[in-house]
């Protein structure tokens, strides 16, 4: 019988315990538990700390009864940026917990939190000029002015299908 | 204080997936935000280009290809403008000498080109220009992801005057409403880089109306190049206008699927052209229909047989 709760430990050692099911949103985790077998120990994510696995913790337990993505639908290529209200709520974070958020999506393998995620970035990128995005970003411009003028140039080519 | 830059120092794929989210207008403006930045961006911003097939945009087109960017291209677009000015006609012989005697296409296309160099005569016969035109579109076959070429014509004014009245359709016919020397060149550039390893999976027209397309005269070559281009091609999009899809059942050329959007033709016109025609499209297993651009009074106008029957 599989124990339905687990343990897993912070990279800076808090220790969490959460059902086994909100555990599985993350496939890394439930393909680790197929692997492993039954475990006691508190199972170590080497790559997130306390604040940020609390969150993505957070997000799983609401989102536990969503069926399981398929992984493909990548057949639409411009794909809705809509987010519902309540993963809205959830990443009204500062930009620094947003970054180790899908970090930390991506590493678990949690398709669903890695989606709004990026949906996230890419609201506020959309609508902003090249030196709104900086600022928003803090990106440094590499450019120099013939370059700028050679991509202008390069941009025209690009279209829509 | 201000926040760390962490969008550059995001992984790859992960940048790849916002970006998926964006619309062309805002990934060019990402692609200028800074150098990591545009590297990430190029891959899906310059997934389809568009060019105007124009001596400027053959030189914009040589310039793409001495840049890093032809290698993300898997679309490209050809915009053929509308002309008055007509050049000489071009035969087949002129852009593809040896055509009529050598089926092995592969094998011959080198001498080909060899013969297609030295014959000054050939020369005389298209303006340099062209030339010009059809080695920078052989050079396509270098672009290591290209799989699909759409060649948009122009939308005449006429054509929609013309739709109303089949007197004017008729007289539409007679005129020649593109460079038609231009177009040839474009078919046969393809055509080369196709032979020479360019391994398109589709091929898309635009606009390619019936009046451009007259079997007869001198146009006989313009579709004959149409046709060879497409030889092959497994998958034909077509959009916009009267398609004249005779020519896909003069030769056997091998399509597996057909895409039609926005054509002045019904669907119970292509059904019975399809059927009566089955022998020559057997390949064909999918047929993409969007919709029609006319109601159906108008539809029966302009069903596909009477153009066909129109001379």
């Amino acid at each position: 019988m599989s124990a339905t709760m687990l343990t897993f430990e912070s990279n800076d050692g808090v220790q969490i315990t959460i059902a086994r099911d909100v555990a599985e949103r993350s496939v890394l985790i439930k393909n680790m538990l197929e692997d492993l077998g039954d475990t006691v120990e508190a199972i170590p994510i080497p790559n997130v700390n306390e604040a940020v696995l609390r969150k993505v913790i957070e997000w799983c337990e609401h989102h536990k009864g969503d069926p399981p993505s398929t992984g493909d639908d990548d057949d639409s290529r411009r794909k809705t940026t809509d987010i519902d209200e309540w993963d809205q709520k959830f990443m009204q974070v500062d930009q620094e917990m947003l970054f180790e958020i899908i970090l930390a999506a991506n590493y678990l393998d949690i398709k669903g939190l890695l989606d709004v995620g990026c949906k996230t970035v890419a609201n506020m990128i959309k609508g902003k000029s090249p030196e709104e995005i900086r600022k928003t970003f803090n990106i440094q411009n590499d450019f120099t002015p013939e370059e700028e003028d050679q991509i202008r140039r390069e941009n025209e080519w690009a279209e829509d299908r | 204080m201000p926040p760390k830059p962490w969008l550059e120092a995001l992984p790859g794929e992960i940048l790849y997936a916002i970006f998926e989210y964006l619309e062309l207008p805002t990934l060019k403006e990402m692609s200028r935000v800074n150098k990591r930045l545009r590297d990430r961006v190029l891959p899906i911003l310059f997934r389809h280009i568009a060019v105007d097939f124009s001596q400027e945009s053959i030189a914009c087109l040589n310039n793409l290809a001495g840049s890093n960017l032809y290698s993300f291209v898997i679309s490209l677009e050809f915009q053929v403008s509308r002309t008055t000015e007509v050049n000489a006609i071009p035969t087949l012989d002129d852009l593809e000498p040896d055509y009529h005697t050598g089926s092995e296409h592969k094998i011959t296309a080198e001498k080909q080109l060899d013969c297609f160099d030295q014959s000054s005569h050939r020369k005389k016969r298209l303006e340099c220009e062209d030339i010009d035109m059809w080695q920078t579109v052989q050079s396509l076959r270098s672009f290591p992801r290209l799989r699909r070429i759409k060649i948009a014509l122009h939308q005449l004014d006429e054509t929609r005057v013309s739709l109303e009245n089949i007197q004017d359709l008729n007289t539409l016919c007679q005129e020649r409403k593109y460079n038609v020397t231009r177009l040839c060149t474009l078919f046969a550039g393809i055509t080369r880089a196709r032979w020479r390893g360019l391994d398109l999976e589709s091929v898309c027209l635009s606009n390619v109306t019936y009046p451009a397309f007259s079997t007869d005269g001198e146009r006989g070559g313009l579709t004959e190049c149409l046709l060879r281009l497409l030889e092959g091609v497994p998958f034909l999009e077509v959009t916009g206008g009267g398609f004249p899809l005779e020519l896909l059942c003069r030769r056997n050329i091998g399509l597996e699927k057909l895409g039609l959007q926005n054509l002045t033709v019904s669907f119970h016109t292509l059904k019975t052209f399809l059927r009566a025609n089955s022998g020559s499209v057997r390949r064909l297993e999918t047929i993409d229909v969007g919709l029609t651009q006319l109601p159906e009074s108008e539809l029966k106008v302009l069903s596909l047989p009477q153009l066909l029957t129109r001379d």
